[in-house]
């Protein structure tokens, strides 16, 4: 059994001859979900080569922006993949839910849910000028006109978030917290692979770190990724340096190698459940509503910033400075790698796109292989194919930015 | 006659049916068909039926009135027994009924190909009610004849296949005048374009093709006409009135010109006295008299037209309308004398304590604060300028000193509205003024031409002497500096202007030494040639300078000095500074220079005099003769009507992207906030807009987009290859298509010429529809680059063609060519096509 | 591709009424600059009764074009390009042979736009507007950035409509080699 991708869109092949200023409203057509990630992150990179510092006010906007997707991403995997699977794992719900059944479930859940889903798209709406495919950053910072009106609504919607995600969590840990995970979805030993800021949550900046096991951690900066994976332009994917583990990202890999949330809360919440939830695929969906938690929190930080009040001017784009640059972010996903090489023409030469769920593909295959193998003992065919889907959704996969 | 009550009897009905069938029924047969065995029912049914029937000796027969009802009666029939009509439900379009004229041309057509299969080809067509064959329509006597057949066929859309429109498409138009509309009328030339430039003996199968394209030409013609839409046109009601901006020697002239031919004028004037430039000469030159009588003598002929209103001292502050219907709102500004009660006895001028520089006398003499302009100023009677009043002492001695309480220094500006159907702009231009460089100065003796006209005038500071102004002693040396100005505008009459100085002088003081300089480095090189002249005062020297010394100022030419004790800087002419200003009221553009230009202004606007740029006194005059005849035609109408050529627009598409304004060779499309406007006395019908606009929003009225992609599909029937569409512009290439059937020159029937208004009416969407049907190849015949009837339309179909073969790739850029011509290069226009065709007959050949 | 061209076929023989949504499956989408992959409109394998346009689609269309098709009636789009509604419309200056150099504008430009300010084209930037069709809300033009024409053509001839429209102005070499701007969200098929 294989997850495969098979779809190959060629967006690297696109880029290739397209001025840097073009370059993030294309990227920003990989995908609808993680539109702000890979917008900001191609700004990122295209940044590097004109050595421009981005202005703070910019980056509090960008974290704005992939607050808001986030809330929307991981809201919508919660409630439409994850929340039936674990129902039907630990046989809270016989049979498989379909959305008539799902949205009944708990009308109160749902209304919450979509609540989030709205927000999540506004915010994005009324600071990126898009709900999808944001508009506002731009290589060199992110438009931005300061009004009290759009602070005070958001402000507004991340405490009704703040307010809905109490009550989603608790609900979470009533339905759930009792349960120890199957060990079918046990993930087998890998490398944690995230971003961090000295070890604090932090999504937009920072150095990467691997975890391997549960003890060695090893960082490193962005100019050294390729010593860990690089693209290997005969084979469609990831060459990995590691031959023998495999590598996970996302929001299991932002908990392992992550000490602390920065927030009281989240640790209380965390200790409800048993340790030996930590390294299981399951756990994922609690973690992605411990994460919006956490950035519902950051952002109401934000927004008190004074900053936000003046109208700071946009740089010029003037010189590069360099050739080659290299921008990272964590998507909602996981590890985002953009990067690009321009020509003496200042056009793109080359561009290498390190995608999320493209670096957990090997892991998935893994996992769904050996659980696959495990079913078909007892199973036929047509109910292995179905419950090793449940594998491959807990790991929330973007195909569309799979299959760039 | 009630025609209702006629047909409400089912027997009536009968009858009349059964009259058409057999044409002539005995009344005794009638009794038998109808079934009726009394006499007196039917004799009462044949009286009800009125004028529909007639007798003769025998029988029964339907008259013209009677044929007519039936063909209503018939239309109705299909329609009850339920066949499906063409109806369409959108508003305002018609059920087309199409009648076909073939015109034989005394058998031009006959001769080349069947007429008789065409008529039945064309009569098998959709909507085509009825085909008729004449021989020789533009000589037909009897236009009864063609008129009844369009009324009783009920004919509302005709084609007529014949000759060139370009020949006789008036007469057919005046044939159907009141019958059809000359929108409805659509003309296929298979004369010119088919009939005579294919040569049906060249091979077996040509006739066949020939007049396979004689009927797809008449074949587009129908589902063109079927295509048109009825036609909007603006019709406006011309105020006989003109007025002129400008009391110059031109507005004046023009004002005598036009109120002699009983037009009502309005002659506006900025300044508080009529006369321009001119009258503050000291003559004329090439004509005796001095300038202030000869321009008083025109002023004494003005006043005396009681067509033509003065407006001194008045200003423009708006103005509203179209061409034929102008209003203009003028400000007369105060003269705070009133013109009525003044008797011209100059007393409040004596006591006036306060004097200013005169600047009737461009500052060499002073005036005071009260003054009259001159010497036979029109009107003479004195004024306070309205910028002195706050500047003026205050005293109010001259109210007092004025007998007859003429003065009122609270006089408030009056507002006045006119009506006039044509405006005429005679501001005349301005004097350079950058004199640095020459260091002048009048109290040194360095002074400007205008100047030296007050000085040889007999009313000027010397009396008309010639001294120098620094101590009044003789003058016995003048060097005058000629093209004293900005380079790069020419001028064509200070060689006269120094020529008439040179005389005046010699008038004054024989033995006056008088040299006239050119500084050639600042000319450019046509002056340099026109400027030649064989008097050998005329210095031509690559440098000149001046030179001020105490005694007496020199002209350095190159290395020579030349002491002179005058000076005098002939100055070029730049453009008037309010033109600028008048350019918020009217609609014009400037040219490169700063002058206005003649090209694009706008419908009801006329120029005479220096506005266009340098002019001497006579040419002048002419100007102004030539602008009063145009004025006089055009007011000689009741009403303006705007030419069915124009173009419309569908506000629901319009996007206001401003795409056709910026191609519209006239300016004739203006885009406000939120609505967009045509001129459409300004638009000339080329089309240019409508080929550019991205939603189909603006349209011409009779050469629709459509009309033209329908025509390509139609001509896409034809079935040989290579096949050709060519797009001709109606002025040029069209004209020459028509001139290689004169020729009788022959070349393939494959190509088909569908007629633009000009070639910037091209659309890229009709030359790649046209690949897309079928076609091998597309040509574009227009005009030259510079001589394109619309300014510029071949330019802007050349840049089109050019991306678009980026776009296609090399295999299909061969196959579009663009060849200018001009209308009589018949020969040309047949050898470009020959040549195209067998290159597309070589491809199509190397591809199979 | 295969599956998917099979799976469209199938869902157009067992739906009553199909529509386009997105620009993508419109017109061919942001992947219509892909050299090595073909998209096209889903019209070219099935017939479509309509496209609802956009990169995304914006709100107020989605939701306007839902309600029409619960009404029962058709789909109706603007007819109009994005000018009618561009906040920058102001007075037209002469464009005719005007020099468009730029793609984007530069940081500066961004931050001083504010409804005085002139129409990107004339100030040499190029925007997509009047080739483009509205009802996007002109959010980019907002936030300073030109129109890239990712709701769309308009209903004319795109190919022809883009060469009517860059006949009028002078495009700078470098933006005519470019490749990737007229054809970013539709490259029409050439049939012949």
């Amino acid at each position: 059994m294989e997850f495969e991708i098979s779809a190959f869109r060629g967006f690297e092949n696109i880029l290739i001859g397209k001025k840097l200023s073009d370059v993030p409203k294309i990227i920003s057509r990989i995908c609808g979900l993680c539109h702000a990630s890979q917008t900001i992150v191609s700004c990122k990179g295209i940044e590097e080569m004109y050595k421009i510092k981005v202005n703070r006010q910019s980056i509090l906007i960008r974290r704005l922006l992939m607050s808001g997707e986030l809330l929307k991403s991981h809201t919508m995997h919660y409630f439409f993949q994850s929340l039936p699977d674990l129902l039907n794992i630990f046989d809270i719900y016989k049979k498989p839910l379909d959305v008539n059944d799902l949205i009944k479930f708990h009308p109160q859940l749902t209304s919450h849910i979509y609540d989030i889903i709205k927000i999540g798209n506004d915010i994005d709406y009324l600071f990126g000028g898009r709900s999808v495919h944001t508009i506002t950053p731009i290589p060199g910072g992110t438009v931005y006109r300061p009004s009290q009106n759009k602070k005070n609504i958001i402000k507004k919607y991340f405490l009704k978030v703040l307010s809905n995600l109490e009550w989603i969590i608790e609900n979470y840990i009533d339905l759930f917290s009792k349960f120890n995970p199957p060990e079918d979805f046990i993930i087998p030993n890998v490398n944690f692979l995230s971003l961090n800021n000295n070890r604090s949550y932090d999504r937009y900046d920072g150095i990467i770190t691997i975890k391997k096991d549960l003890a060695k951690r090893q960082d490193f900066g962005l100019e050294e990724y390729f010593n860990y994976f690089d693209k290997d332009p005969t084979i469609r994917g990831i060459d990995f340096a590691d031959k023998d583990h495999n590598f996970l990202v996302g929001p299991i890999s932002r908990n392992q190698v992550v000490e602390s949330y920065g927030s009281d809360e989240i640790s209380e919440y965390l200790s409800l459940f048993d340790k030996k939830w930590r390294n299981n695929i399951l756990y994922a969906p609690f973690l992605r509503l411990i994460e919006m938690y956490v950035e519902s929190q950051n952002s109401l930080k934000i927004l008190e910033d004074p900053i936000l009040k003046s109208t700071i001017p946009l740089p010029n784009l003037k010189s590069i400075i360099s050739r080659e640059g290299i921008g990272v972010v964590e998507a909602p996903r996981g590890l985002l790698i953009h990067h690009y090489r321009i020509n003496n023409k200042n056009v793109l030469e080359e561009a290498k796109l390190f995608i999320a769920t493209e670096i957990n593909i090997p892991l998935i295959n893994e996992m769904i292989s050996n659980y696959a193998r495990k079913l078909y003992e007892r199973e036929d065919l047509n109910t292995v194919k179905k419950e090793i889907q449940k594998i491959i959704r807990a790991f929330d996969p973007c195909i569309s930015c799979a299959t760039h | 006659m009630d025609l209702y009550s006629i047909l409400s009897h089912p027997f009536r009905r009968k009858i009349l049916l059964l009259l058409e069938r057999e044409g002539f029924i005995p009344y005794t047969d009638l009794m038998e068909k109808l079934g009726l065995d009394q006499t007196g029912q039917l004799n009462f049914h044949l009286k009800k039926l009125g004028s529909l029937i007639s007798k003769d000796k025998r029988s029964y027969f339907l008259t013209e009135d009677g044929k007519r009802v039936l063909k209503i009666i018939s239309l109705n029939k299909r329609i009850l027994s339920g066949e499906e009509l063409e109806y369409s439900d959108k508003k305002g379009s018609l059920i087309n009924r199409i009648g076909v004229i073939i015109c034989n041309c005394n058998t031009e057509i006959s001769n080349v190909i069947n007429i008789k299969i065409l008529e039945k080809y064309i009569a098998k067509l959709n909507d085509v009610v009825s085909v008729k064959i004449f021989d020789n329509l533009c000589q037909e006597k009897n236009l009864n004849k063609i008129t009844s057949w369009a009324k009783e066929n009920f004919l509302n859309k005709v084609v007529i296949a014949a000759c060139s429109p370009k020949t006789h498409q008036h007469i057919f138009e005046r044939i159907f005048k009141d019958v059809i509309e000359h929108t409805n009328i659509e003309i296929a030339n298979i004369r010119e374009q088919c009939c005579w430039v294919h040569d049906s003996n060249l091979e077996k199968f040509s006739a066949v093709l020939i007049l396979r394209k004689a009927e797809l030409l008449i074949e587009a013609g129908i589902e063109r006409v079927k295509l048109q839409k009825e036609v909007k046109i603006k019709t406006v009601e011309v105020e006989k009135a003109c007025a002129i901006l400008g009391g110059g020697i031109a507005g004046m002239t023009l004002a005598l010109n036009l109120s002699k031919a009983g037009i009502k004028v309005y002659l506006i004037e900025k300044s508080p006295t009529l006369g321009g430039k001119v009258a503050r000469w000291h003559r004329i030159s090439e004509m005796g008299d001095c300038s202030i009588c000869f321009t008083s003598e025109l002023i004494g002929e003005i006043v005396k037209e009681k067509n033509i209103k003065i407006f001194t001292n008045s200003e423009i502050e708006t103005i509203s309308g179209e061409v034929g219907n102008f209003t203009i709102e003028l400000i007369k500004k105060p003269r705070y004398v009133d013109e009525k009660k003044c008797t011209g006895c100059k007393q409040c001028i004596n006591v006036c304590g306060k004097e200013k520089k005169n600047q009737y006398d461009f500052g060499l003499s002073n005036r005071k604060v009260i003054y009259i302009p001159f010497q036979n100023s029109y009107p003479y009677v004195p004024l306070v300028d309205h910028e002195d009043i706050e500047d003026c002492l205050d005293c109010r001695i001259c109210e007092r000193a004025c007998i007859n309480k003429a003065i009122n220094l609270n006089e408030k500006p009056e507002k006045v509205r006119i009506k006039v159907g044509v405006k005429v702009i005679a501001i005349g231009s301005d004097f350079s003024e950058n004199l640095k460089d020459y260091h002048y100065n009048p109290q040194n003796n360095i002074i400007t031409s205008p100047e030296f006209e007050r000085i040889l005038s007999s009313d000027g500071i010397t009396e008309g002497k010639l001294l120098r102004i620094s101590d009044k002693k003789q003058v016995n040396s003048v060097s005058i500096i000629q093209e004293v100005g900005p380079s790069k505008l020419l001028s064509d009459y200070s060689e006269i202007l120094a020529e008439k100085y040179i005389e005046d002088i010699k008038i004054r003081n024989s033995k006056c030494e008088v040299n006239v300089f050119y500084d050639l480095s600042k000319l450019n090189d046509k002056d340099q040639i026109l400027l030649r002249s064989t008097n050998p005062r005329f210095i031509y020297a690559n440098h000149i300078s001046i030179k001020c010394n105490k005694d007496i100022n020199s002209v350095v030419a190159d290395d020579t000095e030349f002491p002179s004790d005058l000076i005098v800087l002939n100055l070029k002419y730049i453009p008037n500074k309010d033109l600028k200003d008048l350019r918020k009221y009217m609609d014009f553009s400037l040219d490169d220079n700063g002058f206005m230009s003649r090209e694009t202004l706008a419908s009801g606007i006329y120029g005479v005099g220096t506005i266009f740029g340098p002019l001497n006194y006579k040419s002048t005059i002419s100007t102004t003769h030539q602008i009063a005849l145009e004025i006089i035609y055009l007011l000689s109408n009741d009403y303006l009507v705007s030419e069915f050529t124009g173009i419309k627009i569908n506000e629901e598409k319009c996007g206001l992207c401003g795409l056709c304004v910026d191609s519209c060779p006239y300016n004739a499309i203006i885009i406000g906030r939120d609505k967009i406007n045509i001129d459409k006395f300004k638009c000339k019908g080329c089309g240019t807009c409508v080929s550019v606009c991205p939603t189909n929003a603006i349209d011409l009225n009779i050469d629709t987009s459509k009309k033209i992609l329908k025509t390509i599909e139609i001509f896409s029937k034809f079935n040989k290859k290579p096949k050709i569409i060519a797009f001709c512009c109606k002025s040029c290439g069209y004209a020459a298509a028509d001139d290689a059937g004169l020729k009788k020159l022959f070349y393939h029937p494959n190509v088909f010429i569908i007629k633009v208004p000009c070639t910037g009416r091209i659309d890229t969407e009709f030359i790649l529809k046209s690949f897309e049907f079928g076609f091998d190849g597309v040509m574009v015949i227009g005009c030259r680059k510079d001589a394109c009837r619309y300014i510029d339309g071949i330019q802007k179909v050349q840049k089109k063609v050019d991306l678009l073969k980026r776009v296609l790739g090399p295999r299909l850029s061969r196959r579009i060519i663009i060849k200018n011509l001009n209308a009589v290069e018949g020969s040309k226009f047949t050898n470009t096509i020959n040549k195209f065709y067998n290159l597309l007959t070589e491809e199509i050949r190397s591809e199979t | 591709m295969d599956s998917q061209i099979e799976l469209l076929k199938e869902i157009r023989n067992n739906a009553k009424k199909v529509y386009a949504l997105g620009t993508c499956a419109a017109f061919g989408g942001i992947l219509s600059l892909s050299e090595k992959k073909k998209a096209g409109a889903i019209s070219d394998i099935v017939q479509i009764d309509g496209i609802i346009p956009g990169c995304p689609p914006p709100l107020k269309l989605i939701g306007n074009c839902l309600i029409r098709l619960i009404e029962n009636k058709e789909i109706e789009l603007s007819e109009k390009n994005l000018c009618s509604s561009c906040p920058l419309r102001g007075n037209n200056n002469m464009l005719f042979e005007k020099q468009i150099y730029k793609l984007n504008p530069s940081g500066d430009e961004i931050m001083s736009l504010d409804e005085n300010s002139n129409c990107f084209l004339n100030n040499g930037i190029l925007c997509l507007g009047p080739i483009t069709r509205e009802g996007c809300d002109y959010k980019c033009i907002e936030y300073g950035i030109p129109c890239e024409g990712c709701l769309g053509p308009v209903s004319k001839d795109y190919t022809s409509n883009l060469i009517n429209f860059l006949s009028l102005v002078n495009l700078s070499k470098d933006l005519r080699k470019y490749k990737g701007i007229f054809y970013r969200f539709s490259k029409p098929k050439l049939k012949w």
